[in-house]
């Protein structure tokens, strides 16, 4: 057993970080986009809106794995040399954009206008009614949504493995071929992927407590 | 002492608000057509109308909620254009009541009263308080001050949306129907508080069904349909003797 730790501990808490690094900049850049996607879907502007709609539906709809394939597959035809890691990580970060761009819109459009109206009403121009009246109201919506989001990343980013991203399901496969202890590996690796999950919805419930400090209008 | 009292209650009345040949279309419907409307300093006008008349919609204009496409819209002197300077200017001196209230859930009666005058006017934190409690102890609220608005009936919530555009120390006061989505115990609160302040002179523009207001504090009552203004006149001439044959239809149907 302490053979095992020594010999192979190294390489699973190596996919473990992975994982977690993967995860957590894929999801804090495709947050980013996923906004401003949302901007577009609620734009009014039937051009952007179409766009932004027709990137939405078609990374809902298929299969993050496929996304993965199709992506690395796309890097060798243009030629493109970046470390799978990487390529991994742009991966997240386009299927995150795409929920957190419904999760966004589903928050903007879930404030009625008279919120807007008041404000404008009050001389509040518009950067300052975002910040003050739309953001706030908009967390307690998002938050709890965008942390399953980052939950089930944690899950589907396993299917990495399957473009050889060294993340943690990859590091098993690796393990696994050496020792060929199968059952005990996916055990091992299935309590790590438990912890991360289990960890995500810990701090989502701490912040969900502490929502109004994250209140600016106070 | 008097003299001076004497003199500035004969300089004659400014102009707060003036539409001039003002209309407006949402699409091929004109929900305006031409309208003219000159509302003096501490005048009381209700405006009344079948619904789909065009009365929110023109008061909504006044603030820039709504764009009018043609004719000219003046408000303490500063006439709307499409500027943000111009369109803050005027709505700083325009204070809305809306027919939902719309007040901020997530902001506490003393927030909602205090975000714009901090905000928007750079009041302190101590002068704006001091000023919200000023008006909300004018419209009996303020011991509710550190509650969410959830927390209050439909009636309060209206006295805080009114305690809340006063704390701008807006020049006219708009009402849009302020008493429409109201459960009928807790109309007289919030009409109670509209004639003390129709009595402490604020200049009111208010579109409303409450005939019984319009009687008792409108210096003219105006009545539209179909986008247009088809009468104006004092209430009592308003009431008894209606010219248009429209405002007597109106008339039998919301008095009864």
């Amino acid at each position: 057993m302490t053979d095992f730790v020594t010999t192979y501990g190294g390489t699973l808490l190596q996919g473990f970080l992975w994982t977690i690094i993967l995860v957590s900049v894929g999801f804090a850049i495709g947050s980013v986009f996923g906004a401003i996607l949302a901007m577009m879907l609620v734009s009014g502007r039937r051009g952007l809106a179409w766009l932004a709609r027709s990137y939405v539906e078609l990374i809902r709809n298929t299969p993050f794995l496929i996304q993965a394939m199709l992506l690395f597959a796309l890097m060798g035809i243009l030629r493109i040399r970046l470390e799978p890691v990487l390529v991994g990580l742009v991966a997240v970060a386009i299927y995150t954009a795409a929920y957190m761009a419904e999760i966004i819109r589903g928050g903007l459009n879930s404030i009625p206008d008279g919120q807007r109206e008041g404000a404008r009403a009050l001389a509040i121009g518009p950067v300052l009614q975002f910040r003050l009246i739309i953001f706030p109201q908009l967390l307690p919506f998002v938050l709890p949504a965008s942390v399953n989001l980052l939950a089930t990343l944690c899950k589907e980013s396993a299917f990495l493995a399957g473009v050889s991203v060294a993340e943690l399901t990859f590091s098993g496969q690796v393990v696994i071929t050496q020792t060929f202890l199968i059952f005990e590996v996916w055990a091992i690796i299935g309590v790590l992927y438990l912890v991360l999950v289990l960890s995500i919805m810990a701090l989502a419930e701490f912040l969900e407590r502490r929502m109004m400090w994250l209140n600016p209008a106070r | 002492m008097d003299q001076v009292a004497q003199a500035s209650n004969n300089t004659p009345p400014t102009v707060a608000v003036s539409l001039h040949q003002v209309s407006k279309w949402f699409g091929a419907f004109q929900v305006l057509q031409n309208i003219s409307l000159t509302v003096r300093t501490g005048e009381r006008v209700v405006v009344a109308g079948p619904s789909g008349s065009g009365k929110s919609t023109m008061i909504r204009c006044i603030n820039w909620l709504e764009q009018h496409q043609s004719g000219q819209i003046v408000v303490d002197g500063i006439e709307l254009t499409n500027s943000h300077k111009t369109i803050e200017a005027v709505r700083k001196d325009v204070g809305m009541v809306f027919q939902h209230f719309n007040l901020f859930p997530h902001l506490t009666i003393l927030e909602n009263c205090t975000l714009a005058p901090t905000w928007v006017k750079k009041l302190s934190k101590n002068d704006a308080e001091a000023t919200a409690f000023e008006f909300l102890e004018k419209v009996r609220i303020a011991d509710q001050a550190n509650k969410f608005p959830s927390q209050l009936s439909g009636g309060q919530q209206q006295r805080v949306a009114i305690a809340r555009a006063l704390c701008m120390r807006p020049k006219v006061m708009l009402f849009d129907e302020p008493t429409s989505a109201l459960d009928p115990e807790m109309v007289r609160e919030v009409l109670d508080t509209m004639v003390q302040l129709a009595q402490d002179g604020m200049t009111m523009l208010c579109v409303t069904h409450e005939m019984g207001f319009a009687r008792q504090v409108a210096d003219r009552v105006i009545f539209m349909d179909r986008g247009e203004i088809i009468e104006e006149n004092p209430p009592l001439e308003f009431f008894s003797n209606p010219h248009h044959k429209r405002t007597r239809a109106f008339l039998s149907q919301v008095i009864h």
